[in-house]
């Protein structure tokens, strides 16, 4: 089997060690670097305009209601609602790297960790 | 007599003389197997695994049994000789020319909610934070004397993301996919063990119990629109990141158009159970003691330690920095959920500041860089790829 070891790459260059291999692809690093958090910064704005960008397509896309539930309602409600849906979402994922989600015992298990989260998320906002 | 001689010197028992280091490997195969069924660490991938290291480390001589006697299947300059390739090796297809991970993002797209990214756009970048990680590593493999490509391949452990480790080795380092692709799960695997004590060490305890407000509302339009915007946004920057980007948003519009919830369970369900059965057992059947046992392993295991190291000090020291601008503050324990090992991560993050604050709950918030940090590392992915294929 190759070896990818110091050997290869003095074959390549022998006057190069492997601190210098490293330092010549620094650039490549930053550059990575700099892209990754380009487009991710790129994304986070687009999702900050996204509600205007969906009042601009309200004629066209259909009406429908978050997770979070309708409008309207106190923060409270809200601030469960979306506790709820974390918990859901994450007891939902499971294992997503490995991906495969639960048989009907977790699916009620799901419903009644939201349905937790939920009524204590309530208490403490009406703390 | 003369053939019930050749058939013992056949069997596993008499090609073990030549290949004893097969015992070790099962035994390794054996021990994930024991995590999985008795611990229920990640059994879901430690189970596959484990038999597929069983699978692939029984000694079978020259009966051309494993992943890589592949009868000449793809090999540039070969012709293909059917009757010559394994059947682990048409399985093992799907690894080693990527297929399989593409599929797998489909289904966590599929399962993804985004909601909480899209409450709080600017947790995006802590999955940005977390993802300096691959690239330190790849500068520290490259010190260790790995060419770039293998460098990349190894960095790539430090996105803590398994499908993705999986999809770059095969795209530049094939012949290290098998130790890469163990590494990158283990530590998965081992996400609530390595992260709280670097989350303590580089947070204090008022930090620690920062509430957060909760977030906004998110509507059902604004969940269609994100999969299809943010598709077109980083395909365009990164082509590299198209296939598992692509298909994560795929999977995701599939979820919240809500007109092919049918899709959207298969690919949630019943696709990424089996692909994740495939991918598990022939990643497991590639580990031959022959390739697996190597010094070039023990560096990548610990390249992968290091890489999970800093990509979670990273996640953390960026949401210290951004709250020096910040009004309202970030708890700092949810940058160590830029990983993308989801959603272990994003649980070991609101274990860790429950145990600072029963009242305190994280995981919603955590769930934000998490699922940010699959877009990150599939995107660092891209550029790797892009740059030194």
């Amino acid at each position: 089997m190759a070896t990818f070891t110091v050997l290869a790459q003095l074959a390549a260059d022998p006057a190069k060690s492997g601190l210098d291999v490293a330092i010549d692809n620094i650039p490549l690093a930053i550059t990575g670097i700099l892209i990754v958090f380009t487009v991710l910064s790129l994304l986070a704005l687009t999702i900050k305009i996204l509600p205007k960008i969906v009042d601009l397509t309200e004629p066209w896309l259909p009406q429908g209601h978050g997770h979070h539930g309708h409008g309207g309602h106190g923060g409270a409600s809200k601030g469960a609602a979306a506790a709820a849906a974390g918990v859901a979402a994450v007891a939902g994922a499971g294992s997503v790297m490995a991906g495969t989600p639960f048989g009907t015992d977790a699916a009620e298990d799901q419903r009644v960790a939201a349905a937790i989260a939920a009524v204590m998320h309530k208490q403490r906002q009406g703390q | 007599m003369d053939i019930f001689f050749d058939f013992l010197q056949s069997t596993g028992f008499a090609n073990l003389f030549d290949e004893p280091l097969s015992l070790l490997m099962i035994c390794v195969g054996l021990f994930f197997i024991a995590l999985a069924i008795i611990k229920n660490y990640e059994p879901l991938l430690l189970l596959p695994i484990g038999f597929g290291i069983l699978v692939g480390n029984i000694p079978f001589g020259d009966m051309g049994l494993g992943v890589y006697d592949n009868g000449g299947l793809g090999e540039a300059g070969e012709d293909f000789i059917p009757g010559n390739a394994s059947v682990l090796s048409y399985l093992y297809f799907g690894v080693r020319y990527g297929i399989y991970p593409p599929l797998i993002f489909l289904g966590i797209g599929a399962m993804t909610d985004f909601t909480t990214l899209l409450s709080n756009p600017k947790l995006m970048l802590l999955g940005a934070a977390a993802q300096i990680g691959i690239f330190i590593t790849f500068l520290g493999a490259l010190w260790l004397g790995f060419g770039a490509p293998q460098a990349a391949a190894i960095g790539i452990i430090g996105g803590a993301d398994g499908p993705t480790a999986i999809f770059l080795s095969a795209k530049l380092a094939p012949e290290l996919l098998g130790p890469i692709a163990i590494a990158a799960y283990s530590y998965m695997a081992l996400v609530p063990v390595i992260q709280p004590p670097i989350m303590y060490a580089l947070t204090t305890k008022k930090e620690r119990l920062i509430r957060m407000a909760p977030p906004r509302e998110v509507s059902q339009r604004e969940k269609i629109l994100f999969p299809l915007i943010g598709f077109l946004l980083v395909a365009f920057i990164a082509p590299g990141a198209l296939p598992l980007v692509g298909m994560l948003f795929f999977g995701n519009l599939l979820k919240e158009s809500t007109v092919t919830e049918r899709l959207a369970n298969t690919a949630r369900n019943s696709l990424i159970d089996i692909v994740t059965i495939l991918l598990g057992f022939t990643v497991g059947a590639s580990t031959q003691s022959g390739v697996f046992l190597t010094t070039d392993s023990l560096k990548i295991f610990g390249l992968g330690a290091v890489a999970f190291g800093v990509a979670t000090a990273c996640g953390l020291l960026f949401a210290k920095f951004m709250n020096l601008f910040l009004k309202e503050k970030l708890n700092p324990l949810i940058g160590a959920a830029g990983v993308s090992a989801v959603p272990d991560s994003a649980r070991v993050v609101h274990h860790v500041g429950q145990t600072e604050d029963p009242d305190n709950y994280l995981l919603m918030h955590a769930m934000a860089p998490n699922v940010a940090g699959v877009i990150g590392s599939a995107i660092a992915a891209g550029v790797l790829w892009s740059y030194l294929s």
